[in-house]
Protein backbone atom coordinates (compact mmCIF):
# COMPACT_ATOMS: atom_id res chain seq x y z
CA UNK A 1 0.00 0.00 0.00
CA UNK A 2 1.84 3.28 -0.79
CA UNK A 3 1.28 5.49 2.20
CA UNK A 4 0.91 9.44 1.19
CA UNK A 5 3.65 11.52 3.51
CA UNK A 6 2.27 15.30 4.43
CA UNK A 7 4.81 17.47 4.47
CA UNK A 8 4.67 19.15 7.56
CA UNK A 9 4.25 22.66 7.14
CA UNK A 10 6.51 24.67 8.88
CA UNK A 11 6.37 28.20 11.12
CA UNK A 12 9.95 27.84 11.21
CA UNK A 13 10.60 28.53 7.27
CA UNK A 14 8.95 31.68 7.88
CA UNK A 15 11.57 32.56 10.62
CA UNK A 16 14.61 31.88 8.45
CA UNK A 17 13.43 33.75 5.81
CA UNK A 18 12.72 36.07 8.05
CA UNK A 19 16.13 36.23 9.59
CA UNK A 20 17.23 35.85 5.99
CA UNK A 21 15.84 39.26 5.13
CA UNK A 22 17.05 41.13 8.16
CA UNK A 23 20.31 39.85 7.55
CA UNK A 24 20.04 41.00 3.67
CA UNK A 25 19.11 44.82 4.85
CA UNK A 26 21.51 45.04 7.27
CA UNK A 27 24.40 44.07 4.51
CA UNK A 28 22.63 46.52 2.33
CA UNK A 29 22.38 49.34 4.67
CA UNK A 30 26.21 48.90 5.93
CA UNK A 31 27.40 48.90 2.63
CA UNK A 32 25.58 52.42 1.61
CA UNK A 33 26.66 53.86 4.71
CA UNK A 34 30.17 53.09 4.28
CA UNK A 35 29.93 54.15 0.59
CA UNK A 36 28.36 57.73 1.86
CA UNK A 37 30.91 57.78 4.42
CA UNK A 38 32.66 61.33 4.24
CA UNK A 39 36.86 61.90 4.78
CA UNK A 40 39.05 64.60 4.50
CA UNK A 41 40.69 67.24 6.38
CA UNK A 42 38.71 69.55 8.58
CA UNK A 43 39.37 72.55 9.87
CA UNK A 44 38.09 75.63 11.20
CA UNK A 45 38.67 78.52 8.92
CA UNK A 46 39.00 82.05 10.08
CA UNK A 47 36.07 84.87 9.84
CA UNK A 48 36.52 87.68 8.29
CA UNK A 49 38.69 90.18 9.77
CA UNK A 50 40.18 87.69 11.90
CA UNK A 51 43.21 87.33 10.27
CA UNK A 52 44.05 90.80 10.56
CA UNK A 53 43.80 89.85 14.64
CA UNK A 54 46.26 87.76 14.78
CA UNK A 55 50.20 88.77 16.16
CA UNK A 56 52.69 88.55 13.04
CA UNK A 57 55.08 86.62 15.59
CA UNK A 58 52.22 83.75 15.77
CA UNK A 59 51.73 83.48 11.92
CA UNK A 60 54.51 81.18 9.70
CA UNK A 61 53.99 81.97 5.63
CA UNK A 62 54.27 79.28 3.37
CA UNK A 63 53.63 79.69 -0.69
CA UNK A 64 52.73 77.40 -2.57
CA UNK A 65 54.03 78.04 -6.35
CA UNK A 66 52.17 77.34 -9.53
CA UNK A 67 54.11 73.59 -9.90
CA UNK A 68 52.98 72.71 -6.60
CA UNK A 69 56.32 74.07 -5.32
CA UNK A 70 56.63 75.50 -1.22
CA UNK A 71 58.52 78.23 -0.10
CA UNK A 72 58.99 79.67 3.34
CA UNK A 73 60.57 83.37 3.57
CA UNK A 74 60.49 83.73 -0.10
CA UNK A 75 63.39 80.13 -0.20
CA UNK A 76 62.18 76.88 -1.66
CA UNK A 77 61.70 74.02 0.36
CA UNK A 78 61.29 69.82 0.09
CA UNK A 79 58.02 68.60 1.99
CA UNK A 80 60.45 67.05 4.75
CA UNK A 81 61.83 70.53 5.14
CA UNK A 82 58.62 72.55 5.55
CA UNK A 83 57.50 69.72 7.73
CA UNK A 84 60.56 70.41 10.36
CA UNK A 85 59.53 74.09 9.69
CA UNK A 86 56.25 73.66 10.77
CA UNK A 87 56.74 71.45 14.01
CA UNK A 88 59.49 73.63 14.76
CA UNK A 89 57.06 76.65 14.47
CA UNK A 90 54.41 74.84 16.31
CA UNK A 91 56.84 74.50 19.31
CA UNK A 92 57.48 78.01 19.94
CA UNK A 93 54.34 79.07 18.91
CA UNK A 94 51.33 76.77 20.49
CA UNK A 95 48.27 79.13 18.65
CA UNK A 96 49.88 79.35 15.21
CA UNK A 97 48.01 80.13 12.37
CA UNK A 98 49.59 78.70 8.91
CA UNK A 99 49.01 81.52 6.50
CA UNK A 100 48.94 79.86 2.65
CA UNK A 101 49.85 82.05 -0.33
CA UNK A 102 48.26 80.15 -3.01
CA UNK A 103 49.54 80.70 -6.86
CA UNK A 104 46.03 80.45 -8.70
CA UNK A 105 47.20 78.03 -10.84
CA UNK A 106 48.50 75.94 -8.15
CA UNK A 107 47.25 72.09 -7.96
CA UNK A 108 44.98 72.23 -5.70
CA UNK A 109 46.44 68.49 -4.35
CA UNK A 110 49.70 70.50 -3.16
CA UNK A 111 47.31 72.87 -0.74
CA UNK A 112 46.20 69.76 0.90
CA UNK A 113 49.48 68.41 1.50
CA UNK A 114 50.36 72.30 3.13
CA UNK A 115 47.15 71.29 4.85
CA UNK A 116 48.10 67.86 5.78
CA UNK A 117 51.48 68.25 6.94
CA UNK A 118 50.34 71.71 9.33
CA UNK A 119 47.57 69.09 10.66
CA UNK A 120 50.25 66.27 11.19
CA UNK A 121 51.72 69.08 13.42
CA UNK A 122 48.31 69.62 15.31
CA UNK A 123 48.34 73.16 13.52
CA UNK A 124 44.36 74.65 13.87
CA UNK A 125 44.71 77.84 12.65
CA UNK A 126 44.87 78.39 8.32
CA UNK A 127 44.31 81.06 6.55
CA UNK A 128 44.20 80.93 2.79
CA UNK A 129 45.26 84.42 0.47
CA UNK A 130 45.54 83.53 -3.70
CA UNK A 131 48.55 85.50 -5.13
CA UNK A 132 47.44 88.97 -6.97
CA UNK A 133 44.35 88.71 -5.34
CA UNK B 1 -28.53 19.54 18.37
CA UNK B 2 -25.60 22.36 17.29
CA UNK B 3 -22.80 21.04 15.94
CA UNK B 4 -19.53 22.82 15.92
CA UNK B 5 -17.40 22.93 12.62
CA UNK B 6 -13.48 23.50 12.64
CA UNK B 7 -12.44 25.49 9.93
CA UNK B 8 -10.30 24.35 7.11
CA UNK B 9 -7.40 26.03 8.09
CA UNK B 10 -5.99 27.78 5.57
CA UNK B 11 -1.74 27.11 4.94
CA UNK B 12 0.19 29.90 5.55
CA UNK B 13 1.53 31.42 1.65
CA UNK B 14 5.42 30.82 2.27
CA UNK B 15 6.40 31.60 -1.15
CA UNK B 16 4.19 34.90 -1.00
CA UNK B 17 6.50 35.68 1.65
CA UNK B 18 9.80 35.36 0.10
CA UNK B 19 8.23 37.26 -2.99
CA UNK B 20 7.32 40.03 -0.35
CA UNK B 21 10.71 39.43 0.48
CA UNK B 22 12.31 40.20 -2.93
CA UNK B 23 10.20 43.04 -3.66
CA UNK B 24 10.79 44.29 -0.13
CA UNK B 25 14.78 44.47 -1.30
CA UNK B 26 14.34 45.86 -4.65
CA UNK B 27 11.49 48.64 -3.49
CA UNK B 28 14.21 49.79 -1.13
CA UNK B 29 17.26 49.94 -3.51
CA UNK B 30 15.11 51.97 -6.06
CA UNK B 31 14.79 54.40 -3.32
CA UNK B 32 18.11 54.37 -2.75
CA UNK B 33 18.80 54.96 -6.52
CA UNK B 34 16.34 57.86 -6.82
CA UNK B 35 18.47 59.85 -3.98
CA UNK B 36 21.45 59.01 -6.31
CA UNK B 37 22.69 61.87 -7.82
CA UNK B 38 25.18 61.39 -10.76
CA UNK B 39 28.81 63.79 -9.91
CA UNK B 40 31.05 64.59 -12.49
CA UNK B 41 33.88 62.24 -11.94
CA UNK B 42 36.37 63.54 -9.24
CA UNK B 43 40.50 62.59 -8.53
CA UNK B 44 40.27 63.41 -4.67
CA UNK B 45 43.47 64.99 -3.34
CA UNK B 46 45.64 62.40 -1.29
CA UNK B 47 46.76 63.37 2.48
CA UNK B 48 48.02 61.51 5.36
CA UNK B 49 45.68 62.95 8.21
CA UNK B 50 42.55 61.81 6.48
CA UNK B 51 39.76 61.81 9.15
CA UNK B 52 36.57 59.90 8.10
CA UNK B 53 32.89 61.70 8.97
CA UNK B 54 30.80 60.88 11.59
CA UNK B 55 28.04 59.78 9.21
CA UNK B 56 26.06 62.84 9.82
CA UNK B 57 24.83 64.16 6.51
CA UNK B 58 27.56 67.50 4.92
CA UNK B 59 26.38 69.80 2.14
CA UNK B 60 29.05 68.66 -0.74
CA UNK B 61 29.84 71.99 -2.74
CA UNK B 62 32.39 70.41 -5.92
CA UNK B 63 34.37 72.32 -8.10
CA UNK B 64 35.49 69.98 -10.76
CA UNK B 65 39.01 70.74 -13.35
CA UNK B 66 36.86 73.34 -15.33
CA UNK B 67 35.61 74.90 -12.66
CA UNK B 68 32.27 74.15 -13.00
CA UNK B 69 30.61 74.47 -9.48
CA UNK B 70 27.86 71.89 -8.24
CA UNK B 71 25.54 71.81 -4.81
CA UNK B 72 25.05 68.91 -3.63
CA UNK B 73 25.12 67.40 -7.29
CA UNK B 74 23.54 70.57 -8.75
CA UNK B 75 25.28 72.88 -10.81
CA UNK B 76 25.00 76.46 -10.36
CA UNK B 77 26.98 79.96 -10.52
CA UNK B 78 29.14 81.20 -7.33
CA UNK B 79 25.99 83.51 -6.78
CA UNK B 80 23.29 81.00 -6.83
CA UNK B 81 25.49 78.69 -4.52
CA UNK B 82 25.96 81.93 -2.12
CA UNK B 83 21.94 82.09 -1.79
CA UNK B 84 21.44 78.56 -1.29
CA UNK B 85 23.90 78.10 1.12
CA UNK B 86 23.39 81.32 3.13
CA UNK B 87 19.78 79.83 3.33
CA UNK B 88 20.79 76.18 4.01
CA UNK B 89 22.71 77.76 7.01
CA UNK B 90 20.50 80.16 8.27
CA UNK B 91 18.51 77.27 8.79
CA UNK B 92 21.09 75.19 10.21
CA UNK B 93 24.53 76.73 11.60
CA UNK B 94 26.07 73.45 12.52
CA UNK B 95 25.54 72.51 9.17
CA UNK B 96 28.89 70.54 7.54
CA UNK B 97 30.19 72.05 4.48
CA UNK B 98 32.27 69.44 2.70
CA UNK B 99 34.53 70.98 -0.26
CA UNK B 100 35.40 68.61 -3.26
CA UNK B 101 38.10 69.05 -6.20
CA UNK B 102 40.04 67.39 -7.92
CA UNK B 103 43.65 67.06 -7.44
CA UNK B 104 44.54 68.57 -10.68
CA UNK B 105 42.52 71.72 -10.36
CA UNK B 106 43.96 74.74 -10.41
CA UNK B 107 43.57 76.61 -6.89
CA UNK B 108 41.49 79.46 -8.05
CA UNK B 109 38.50 77.44 -8.29
CA UNK B 110 38.47 76.38 -4.47
CA UNK B 111 39.93 79.82 -3.51
CA UNK B 112 36.72 81.66 -4.41
CA UNK B 113 34.28 78.72 -2.39
CA UNK B 114 36.78 79.17 0.98
CA UNK B 115 36.05 83.12 0.66
CA UNK B 116 32.35 82.33 -0.01
CA UNK B 117 32.23 80.20 2.95
CA UNK B 118 34.45 82.70 5.13
CA UNK B 119 31.73 85.94 3.99
CA UNK B 120 28.88 83.81 5.11
CA UNK B 121 31.08 83.15 8.72
CA UNK B 122 30.65 79.69 8.27
CA UNK B 123 34.07 78.34 9.50
CA UNK B 124 33.36 74.26 9.83
CA UNK B 125 34.76 72.81 6.48
CA UNK B 126 36.12 69.70 5.28
CA UNK B 127 38.63 69.40 2.35
CA UNK B 128 37.48 66.11 0.80
CA UNK B 129 40.49 63.59 0.58
CA UNK B 130 41.51 59.97 0.18
CA UNK B 131 44.42 58.27 2.46
CA UNK B 132 47.69 58.81 0.68
CA UNK B 133 48.56 55.54 -1.13
CA UNK B 134 50.96 54.13 1.63
CA UNK B 135 48.32 54.88 4.09
CA UNK B 136 45.88 52.60 2.46
CA UNK B 137 48.62 49.70 1.77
Amino acid sequence: MKVRRRRPRGSVEIGALISDLAFLLIIFFMVIALVTLESGLRLALPRAGDEAAAPQEAVLSVSVGPRGAFGVAGAPVSREELRRRVEAFRNRETNMVLLARVAPEAPYQAVVELVDIAREQDVENFSFSMEGE
Amino acid sequence: MKVLRRRARTPLPIIGMADIAFLLLVFIMLLSLMSYRPQPSVDYPEAKSVESGDGGSALRILADREGTLYLDGVPGSLEEIEGALAQRIATDPSLKVELVADGESPYRHVHSLLRLLQRLEHSAVTLAARPAAEDRE
